[in-house]
């Protein structure tokens, strides 16, 4: 695989109802989800929540495996918490072999924490399928603004998220081609034990390194260059702005939440 | 009237260490607005650390600059001087900050608190200016070499800047990208008489100033019309400079005996001349 | 003894939505003692092309065989090629890791694993062809020199290797007009005393106007001119096609053509270029 073919940020243009939303609307929309999903653990609550999530999906318009392709890298992961789970739990055994046993509590333990992660990264990753980086930045910046009088640099963190954001593609770039100028020398990154893996990293990383501090600093001149002097008395060209849409989607979800919450309290 | 007023400045790099270096000695240089001048010099010259006291990036180590009647030393004037004086330099990546076109040329009218709705007209205009209104919601690391000057050079149009300062901006570009900068930097300057201060060491593009500025260890050593500069060939050479191929081509036919007349540094020129010959 | 490009197809991101067919069909052969140059504007394929050379890109079909082995067969035959075929990056410089000079243009022949003593050989004959000093550069840090004097350090880190074919990719972006000629020249030294074939890519003509013996132009992944520069030159369409300008003589000799003086208008270099001019004045007379 090649360095360049990862797409961060991996937005998905479109202008579905999911992808109108106000981008804060959306984080907050996921943070209530996510505590949803830890406090939820009823099968039916369970099966309520992934009917939600695959309607969301839907109406997003994000293709159906592009969003299966999000778990991929996650998916050595969610097998190695499934088994531990199914290994480990206490209960009542229902399957003996060697130095295992499986319980069937283990098996509910470990078949609700999959589908707790799956949900987690599904939505997750729907949020940045559907929101663009630069708005998703905005959001956070304008969430965390009111804890900037307890000393949070709100405006620093989002101005450092968006020039990550604007590097990575470059960094990826120049890695790629440092990576084969020193293959061009010889140098062999795949085979050897780990220590001399790790060592055959330096001449990557040095240049590296020295390349984005090089890009820092130019960078830096710039920006000032520009009149850029932090957060104080900046205006911004995009205004968020909570819209109709917006309060229609909380609507809807309070009504999913309550519904969830009573099947719960009943037990099922 | 005058917009950059340089005089005996010099600048020291390391100033009272043991490595200290004198970048620029004595320079005494006057930009009248709407005026486009180039400055030419090896690498080591001083062209780019003499730009980069145009808007205050640099202060004078002795001496003074004033843009606008502003003295740049002044903590004051900074932003004023900021917002007047727009820089592009030579490496098109690390200049632009945001992660999309339009919000990078936002960067800078959203620093000086420009409302909302006149920063999206300055964007439309800026971006119409240069030519690149479909590629508005591009990400830049997709965009060409001299796409991405062409954004650089409207980020700065949309802080109402009234000068551009180039430091190279064609060195990294292929002759595509080369063209397009210049076409842009030129049309800004004849169409919206936006006065351009063009650093370089390609003589083609140095050809277009209305006057040539040379530079050599720190010092200005010459300055002029570009017929003016480029026809001394043999100087040129010495400073390590390039000559126009037509004035050096002129310059060999008059020692084989051909008249020419002594001003020929365009191919155009050339051609006309020769053609008039009896 | 040559390297042969067999018909390559090379695809980036083969069956994402970012597919893109990056060289179509190519075919080519460099000889060992060429003087090749590859021209074409960004995104042409130039670059793409010659990181097949050395095996640092495998072709999505077709195939590159160095001195007769096919490059690409397994993990020995693409460090074989690696020996034999130099390549030398755009800024250079930026790949520069060690903390003297001496080690970082060791880095190539020590990867080779040669013995201290032929390693030194190397490097001192390399820091030779740079023009760099063995005493007085050996001990420093390659970061606290010049721009001009960094890149001459790259570049003997790969003429350390000891290489028969020379890739430089743009090797003299970003240097004044003194420093390019000083390299034109270094690299020219290389390829008669040394007899290495060297393949230059560079989007600009008048830098290899005077110095290859080939010229190949490339447009959209494929190759669109390889001849002689006088017969590549005369091509003017295909060359503005490709988003090229040809040499600055033949922009001259053209134009004075135009203007109604019957010059020659193949010469490449200054004196013949003048030699053109007066032969048509002294017809015109």
């Amino acid at each position: 695989m090649m360095l360049t073919d990862i797409t961060i940020g991996q937005y998905f243009p479109g202008n579905s109802f999911i992808h109108r939303l106000d981008p804060r609307t959306k984080v907050i929309v996921l943070l209530l989800l996510i505590v949803a999903i830890f406090l939820l653990d009823t099968p039916w609550a369970y099966v309520g929540l992934c009917g939600f999530t695959f309607l969301i999906i839907r109406v997003s318009g994000v293709p159906l495996n592009m969003m299966i392709k999000s778990l991929k890298p996650l998916f050595w992961i969610l097998l190695f918490t499934f088994l531990i789970h199914l290994f480990t739990t206490q209960g009542d055994i229902i399957w003996q072999g060697w130095i295992f046993s499986i319980t069937g509590q283990g098996l509910k333990q470990g078949v609700f924490i999959s589908i707790r992660l799956v949900l987690l990264i599904l939505l997750s990753s729907l949020l940045t399928f559907t929101t663009s980086p630069i708005a998703l930045t905005d959001a956070l910046e304008n969430l965390m603004n009111p804890f900037k009088r307890l000393g949070l640099p709100a405006h620093e963190l989002a101005m450092m998220m968006t020039i990550a954001l604007r590097f990575i593609p470059t960094l990826l770039e120049e890695t790629d081609k440092i990576m084969k100028a020193q293959k061009s020398r010889g140098a062999d990154f795949s085979s050897g034990n780990i220590v001399k893996r790790l060592k055959s990293l330096i001449p990557i990383l040095v240049p590296l390194f020295i390349g984005a501090f090089r890009r820092a600093d130019e960078l830096a001149i710039a920006m000032e260059a520009r009149c850029y002097r932090g957060g104080a008395n900046r205006t911004r060209m995009k205004v968020l702005k909570i819209d109709r849409i917006d309060y229609v989607a909380y609507s809807f979800l309070a009504v999913v939440l309550v519904g969830l919450s009573v099947l719960k309290c009943s037990g099922l | 009237m005058e917009l950059i007023q340089v005089e005996h400045l010099s600048h020291l790099y390391h100033k009272d260490m043991d490595h200290e270096y004198k970048a620029l000695d004595d320079i005494n240089l006057t930009v009248q607005e709407g005026e486009f001048v180039a400055i030419i010099g090896t690498n080591g010259s001083g062209k780019s650390t003499l730009a980069k006291h145009f808007n205050a990036l640099l202060l004078p180590t002795s001496g003074i600059c004033r843009v606008a009647g502003m003295e740049t030393s002044s903590e004051a004037n900074l932003w004023k001087i900021r917002q007047h004086i727009g820089m592009v330099f030579q490496n098109p990546d690390n200049q632009i900050v945001a992660t999309l076109v339009e919000e990078d040329i936002a960067f800078g009218p959203e620093n000086l608190g420009v409302p909302s709705e006149e920063i999206k007209k300055r964007v439309t205009e800026a971006l119409q200016v240069v030519g690149m209104e479909k590629y508005r919601k591009f990400a830049p690391h997709l965009l060409s070499g001299g796409q991405k000057q062409r954004v650089a050079i409207a980020g700065a149009l949309a802080m109402h800047t009234r000068c551009l300062v180039l430091d190279e901006p064609t060195a990294m570009l292929d002759p595509i990208g080369r063209a397009e900068v210049m076409a842009t930097v030129k049309n800004l300057h004849e169409e919206a008489g936006i006065t351009i201060i063009y650093i370089t060491h390609f003589m083609e593009e140095a050809v277009m100033a209305d006057r040539v500025v040379v530079m050599k260890e720190g010092q200005i050593c010459d300055q002029g019309t570009p017929t003016e500069i480029f026809t001394q060939v043999e100087k040129l050479k010495k400073l390590g400079l390039e000559v126009p191929l037509a004035t050096e081509v002129a310059a060999k036919l008059r020692e084989r005996g051909i008249s020419l007349p002594p001003y020929i540094i365009t191919n155009e020129e050339l051609a006309v001349c020769l053609c008039q010959l009896k | 003894m040559s390297i042969e490009v067999k018909n390559i197809t090379y695809t980036y991101m083969a069956k994402t939505p970012f597919e893109r067919v990056a060289l179509k069909n190519i075919d080519l052969t460099i000889e060992q003692g060429e003087f090749v140059a590859i021209i074409g504007h960004t995104g042409s394929g130039k670059s793409t092309l010659v990181q097949h050379l050395n095996a640092l890109l495998t072709p999505t079909i077709g195939s590159v065989l160095v001195d007769g082995n096919d490059i690409n067969t397994k993990n020995e035959a693409a460090k074989t090629a690696r020996r034999k075929v130099g390549m030398v990056f755009q800024y250079p410089e930026h790949q520069l890791f060690e903390e003297t000079v001496y080690e970082d243009i060791a880095f190539g022949p020590h990867n080779m694993g040669l013995s201290e003593e032929l390693v030194e050989n190397h490097v001192k004959k390399a820091m030779e062809f740079v023009n760099l000093d063995f005493a007085e550069y050996k001990d420093r840090s390659p970061f606290q020199l010049s721009g001009g004097q960094m890149r001459r350090v790259a570049i003997a880190g790969v003429i350390a290797l000891n290489p028969q074919y020379l890739i430089l990719d743009e090797p003299t972006a970003g240097l004044d007009p003194v420093g390019r000629k000083d390299l034109f020249k270094k690299i020219q030294q290389i390829h008669k005393k040394e007899k290495i074939a060297i393949v230059l890519v560079s989007h600009n003509m008048d830098d290899v106007a005077a110095l290859a013996d080939r010229i190949i132009v490339m447009n959209h992944g494929e190759i669109t001119i390889d001849a002689k520069p006088k017969q590549a030159f005369s091509q003017i369409e295909k060359i503005t096609e490709a988003g090229l300008a040809v040499p600055h003589m033949t922009a001259l000799l053209e134009q004075l053509k135009q203007k109604g003086l019957a010059v020659d208008t193949t010469p490449l270099t200054l004196s013949a270029g003048v030699d053109s001019i007066l032969a048509a004045i002294r017809r015109r007379k």
